[in-house]
């Protein structure tokens, strides 16, 4: 599969950005929850934050090896005019996708209120499924339209 | 309709591969390959740089196929 890669690594970096973004919010809601006087005293995982760091360094390694520009995601493939015409495709239908996933992930904010105690970072989560629908939807209408 | 081509008929006349092809109208082998099977319709600039490769005209390569 040529996208791979670069779905691999865009989503990858998704799930580690929410997973750090998950231990700051833990480490915040710990702070507060002690007042805004201090002292404060409050941990926080580094380790999601090393694990996006080094991801992200491999990836800008590979974006240089194939001299991919950084202002795009790297499962963008557009090395001559039939890539760029299934880029296009894939493209339309990632944006009219947009239209059935956004309700649907907006409606599992609903259990919310349920799950706020034990799980109280589920927005995030949330949040995070709408660029990796994009990807995933973006992916195979890549690929069907590339092996078609 | 649809536009047929004769490029796997005019390389092998032309003793090309379709990496060498490919390499000299700049794109990727897989694009000859749809080309040739017929899936993907080339631009008008591609379909006259590949006439260029072959010294032809665009219409001996390139043909309409009517309903």
């Amino acid at each position: 599969m040529k996208l791979f890669w670069g779905v691999f690594s865009s989503v990858g970096i998704i799930i580690l950005f929410g997973w750090s973004l998950i231990e700051f919010y833990q480490f915040t809601q710990l702070i507060a929850s002690q007042g805004l006087n201090p002292p404060w005293s409050a941990s926080l995982n580094l380790l999601p934050f090393l694990l996006f760091s080094l991801f992200s360094l491999i990836t800008f390694i590979i974006y240089k090896k194939k001299k991919k520009s950084l202002l795009f995601p790297a499962e963008i493939e557009e090395n001559d005019e039939r890539e760029q015409f299934i880029t296009s495709k894939a493209t339309r239908f990632a944006y009219i996708s947009i239209f059935y996933s956004f309700p649907f992930i907006t409606i599992l904010m609903l259990l919310y209120p349920f799950i706020s105690e034990s799980f109280p970072y589920y927005p995030i989560v949330i949040m995070l499924l709408f660029p990796i629908s994009q990807i995933l939807v973006y992916a195979f209408a890549w690929q069907r339209a590339y092996t078609s | 309709m649809k536009i047929n081509n004769r490029v796997k008929e005019m390389r092998a006349r032309h003793n090309l591969t379709q990496e060498k092809l490919a390499k000299s109208v700049n794109v990727t082998r897989q694009t000859i390959v749809a080309l040739e099977k017929g899936s993907y319709t080339p631009s008008l600039l591609l379909a006259m740089q590949i006439a260029s490769v072959f010294e032809s005209q665009v219409e001996e390569i390139f043909t309409i196929e009517e309903e």
